[in-house]
């Protein structure tokens, strides 16, 4: 599974919505199923899916879906989301 | 299941292990003493046959802290119980006790729970289930002359685990503490036998508290038995705050 297929599937079990809304547009806080307990839960998911510990101030930037993918590749360069 | 206990090599920490342990649970147990940890850790496994991880780490060392945690997820990649047994007891008039002191009582009871919470519910929702027990005092209710700081960074504890309570049940996690009133553990060896008696006789039990009277009750709450209980605080203390 690539990486940009295994970020979709973690952001649509977390935030439990379909795949077609996980988008460079998804952001924190705006759309509606992405609040403090979904994003707590998205943290879970991406940490165990892509096998790695965030500090704290990461999850706090973690505010938008391309945030995300330019977090997680400062964790694993070799990552690649295109 | 898999648990992590801190302060391992204190009182109530070790009796915690032996308790899990003898249920064949997976530890990691954790202390600032290297050789007692090791100590402990190969007893435990020579009587219960189980597999025990020793780390050695200072709670209120945050880097210490991500180690151990990666560690776990390293070993094991899950968390179902947290029993974070570490903790100081200072015991001195507000006015003789000096701020570095204070500091060091908050950042061994209060801070490092705090923190503990924070990584140990990040792993636990991957299963979105776990459970996280502090190990308060009966002092944070009740008070007690000297133990200011002490009193106060035990409350902090029983405040985190309401308010943490509402944040992580949605994930699964249940958090509660335990407020042992006087348990007769290393941590009180400074207090006389005459006080001791002091202390038993304003029991309701009329005795002095032993680990293995707070031990099994880490345990229930720990297990499904205790699955509706979540945000409180459950005095072990003979009835000695009534």
């Amino acid at each position: 599974m690539s990486a940009k297929s295994k970020l979709i599937d973690a952001f649509v079990n977390a935030l439990e919505i379909p795949a077609s809304e996980v988008n460079e547009t998804l952001q924190y806080n705006d759309h509606i199923q992405w609040d403090s307990t979904a994003h707590m839960i998205l943290v879970a998911q991406l940490e165990g899916d892509f096998d790695l510990m965030f500090d704290i101030d990461d999850i706090i930037d973690m505010s938008s879906f391309v945030k995300t993918q330019e977090i997680l590749l400062k964790y694993n360069a070799e990552l690649s989301f295109s | 299941m898999v648990v992590l206990i801190t302060g391992a090599n204190g009182g109530i920490g070790r009796a915690t292990c032996f308790e899990y342990a003898a249920q064949g649970d997976t530890l990691f147990i954790t202390g600032r003493n290297q050789e007692k940890l090791t100590h402990l850790a190969n007893e435990l496994k020579q009587v219960y046959q189980v597999t025990v991880y020793a780390i050695v780490a200072d709670v209120t060392d945050n880097i210490q802290l991500n180690d151990l945690f990666k560690a776990i997820v390293k070993k094991e990649k899950r968390l179902d119980v947290l029993v974070h047994c570490a903790g100081i007891l200072t015991q001195s008039p507000l006015m003789m006790t000096r701020i570095d002191d204070i500091q060091a009582t908050i950042a061994t009871n209060l801070t490092s729970g705090i923190a503990l919470s924070q990584l140990a519910s990040k792993l636990m929702m991957r299963n979105k289930s776990g459970v996280i027990i502090l190990i308060s005092s009966i002092i944070a209710s009740q008070g007690s002359s000297g133990q200011s700081v002490y009193g106060a960074s035990k409350a902090g504890l029983e405040g985190l685990v309401k308010s943490l309570a509402k944040e992580l049940g949605t994930a699964g996690i249940r958090i509660n503490a335990i407020a042992p009133g006087f348990i007769d553990t290393a941590l009180v060896e400074q207090f006389s036998p005459d006080d001791k008696v002091v202390i038993a006789n304003k029991t309701c039990l009329k005795r002095i508290g032993q680990v293995n009277d707070i031990t099994p009750v880490i345990q229930f709450l720990s297990s499904s038995d205790a699955g509706y209980i979540t945000g409180q605080t459950i005095a072990v203390d003979g009835g000695l705050a009534l």
